[in-house]
């Protein structure tokens, strides 16, 4: 019991972490792609579209290969941390983040598209910087795109599993998330148990789900500006 | 005014002089659908990378400045209340010259502060998005169409409040399809075609020369201006003097004591009688300066009365009938509005 606590808070520690960190890379990511005209723009939002359909076994394969110290990725982060990327929590962080990250760039991509360039014309004629065009008009009024990314981010993180095992292995406290805690009850017939994270889960992810639908319904401020 | 502007898109040029006087601070643009007139804002606004814009007007060199622009949407901010998008602009004015409530008494949205934008009317949000441009306190402010939703009586309101304004030293440039308007309360205007000016200078001299672009002849009115001699408040009207000819007008623009009316062809009659007893109150003696006709069977006859310019649009059966010539003396009436 004490190990499958241990597994809820390293999961949410992930998720948490992993919700961050996308936020901060897939805001100027979206931005930039929402804004940005060229050739090669279909092949960019692919490559970040991938992990959304790329079998996650896949995509943990390849992190491991990034990850182990023979490649020059996982060297680096050991000779500067001391430590191994694979099999460590924050391989998992990494290996989260590229997982997420079409669900956190693709609500904002959709809602900076939507966003009328003539509010942002608006601001500069008002004397707004860039950074406070930003701030003070696209940030309040993507605010439920913001909501939606944050959440299908943690939402997504929570329920991770492939790519987990295969970068993260199964080594309690450090990187046994929910998902593999779950997987090993039912491997040793231990289904009481198994039962109580699967059912904690579900109760968890419609939670999650009911919230995120409320946000992307809307009302008198709804997803996009008028 | 001296300004050039030139842009280049994929359809369209834009290739514009303003030349206008300097004393100008109201000045009206117009010109047909597509003509480029909301480009040019833009570009004039600093709002497209494809343009160069360079010139100045009065002490205002273009991009330097501080430019306002309303858009033909209002655009005001949906996060934002009435308020909340009046003091963001005030916030990042680069000078102080206008009160909240002036202004907001001034384009009559004092009584929307608390609203969201999203309950706004067409007409209430065109009201607010201006407050919001001259709470910037720009120096040069830019207008799209800015009272195209307003009802009538509103419009004027406003329109007389942007004009104390720019009496008072802010540039206005207003594009308007409505030449009434410009003709009204702006002091010179500029007709853009093709991404080209056409015809530029003071409003009257300007309505002539679009006598034949105009979209018909119905639209076509005169511009008349004078001195308010009399204000009679038992008739509700305005004695005034243009030329050595006295009018009589309800709601003529009032300026300084200048009165400003304009008068629509369609509602001005000809006749011989030049002491005929009628119930029209206004007759001007006039000469005919010249005749067209239409294809649907209507003649624009321009008159002329000493300094002021007429025009009548009469049915070819009337002009028939009467036998007007080129030259010949009429007299002009129309009735008090």
């Amino acid at each position: 019991m004490s190990d499958d606590i241990t597994a809820i808070m390293l999961t949410l520690k992930l998720a948490c972490i992993t919700s961050i960190i996308l936020l901060i890379i897939a805001t100027p990511l979206a931005w930039k792609l929402a804004r940005w005209q060229h050739k090669a723009k279909h092949y960019v939002l692919a490559v970040v579209a991938l992990p959304l359909i790329l079998p996650p076994t896949v995509l943990g394969f390849y992190l491991l290969l990034l990850f182990s110290p023979q490649n020059a990725v996982g060297q680096i982060w050991q000779d500067f941390t001391g430590q191994q990327l694979a099999f460590s929590f924050s391989g998992l962080v990494l290996g989260s983040v590229v997982y997420s990250l079409p669900f956190a760039v693709q609500p904002l991509y959709a809602s900076f598209v939507q966003l009328d360039g003539r509010y942002l014309d608006v601001a500069t004629t008002l004397g707004m910087s860039k950074w406070s065009r930003f701030r003070r008009i696209v940030i309040p009024s993507c605010k439920p795109a913001f909501m939606v990314a944050l959440g299908l981010t943690f939402a997504h993180t929570i329920g991770e599993f492939g790519v987990v095992l295969m970068i993260g292995g199964n080594i309690p406290g450090e990187t046994q998330v929910l998902s593999i805690a779950l997987f090993e009850h039912v491997e040793a017939l231990e289904y009481e148990q198994a039962h109580a994270l699967a059912f904690g889960m579900l109760v968890f992810s419609f939670m999650m789900m009911a919230l995120l639908y409320r946000f992307n319904r809307g009302g008198g401020t709804s997803w996009t500006l008028k | 005014m001296d300004i050039k502007v030139t842009g280049h898109w994929k359809e369209f040029n834009l290739t514009v002089a303003l030349n206008l006087p300097q004393d100008c601070a109201f000045v009206g643009l117009s010109g047909p659908s597509g003509a480029g007139k909301s480009t040019l804002m833009r570009c004039l606004a600093g709002l497209s990378e494809r343009a160069t814009v360079a010139g100045g007007w009065q002490q205002t060199i273009i991009g330097e400045g501080r430019t306002g622009l309303v858009f033909q949407d209002s655009l005001l901010f949906s996060h934002l209340s009435v308020k909340g998008n009046l003091d963001l602009a005030m916030e990042y004015a680069a000078k102080t010259r206008f009160t909240l409530d002036d202004v907001t008494r001034g384009c009559h949205c004092q009584h929307l502060l608390a609203r969201m934008p999203h309950t706004l009317s067409g007409g209430e949000a065109q009201r607010v998005a201006i407050a919001r441009a001259i709470l910037n306190s720009p120096d040069m402010l830019l207008l799209d169409e800015p009272v195209s939703a307003l009802d009538n009586s509103l419009k004027h309101e406003v329109l007389k409040y942007l004009s104390a304004l720019a009496e008072k030293g802010m540039k206005i440039v207003m594009v308007s399809h409505d030449l009434h308007d410009i003709a009204l309360y702006c002091d010179a205007m500029a007709w853009l075609e093709n991404g080209c000016i056409s015809s530029q200078g003071e409003v009257e001299q300007v309505l002539a020369t679009l006598a034949d672009t105009v979209a018909s002849y119905e639209g076509q009115f005169s511009v008349l201006k004078g001195e308010v001699v009399n204000h009679l408040p038992a008739q509700n009207c305005y004695q005034i003097r243009v030329g050595e000819q006295v009018v009589y007008a309800r709601k003529p623009v009032i300026q300084k004591n200048r009165a400003t009316l304009t008068v629509d062809a369609r509602d001005v009659s000809l006749d011989r009688e030049h002491a005929l007893a009628s119930s029209i109150v206004n007759s001007l003696p006039c000469h005919i300066e010249a005749i067209h006709c239409s294809e649907d069977k209507k003649a624009m006859v321009t008159l002329r009365c000493n300094d002021v310019q007429l025009f009548a649009v009469i049915s070819t059966l009337s002009l028939e009938r009467l036998g007007f010539e080129v030259g010949e003396p009429v007299t002009a009436r129309f009735k008090l509005r």
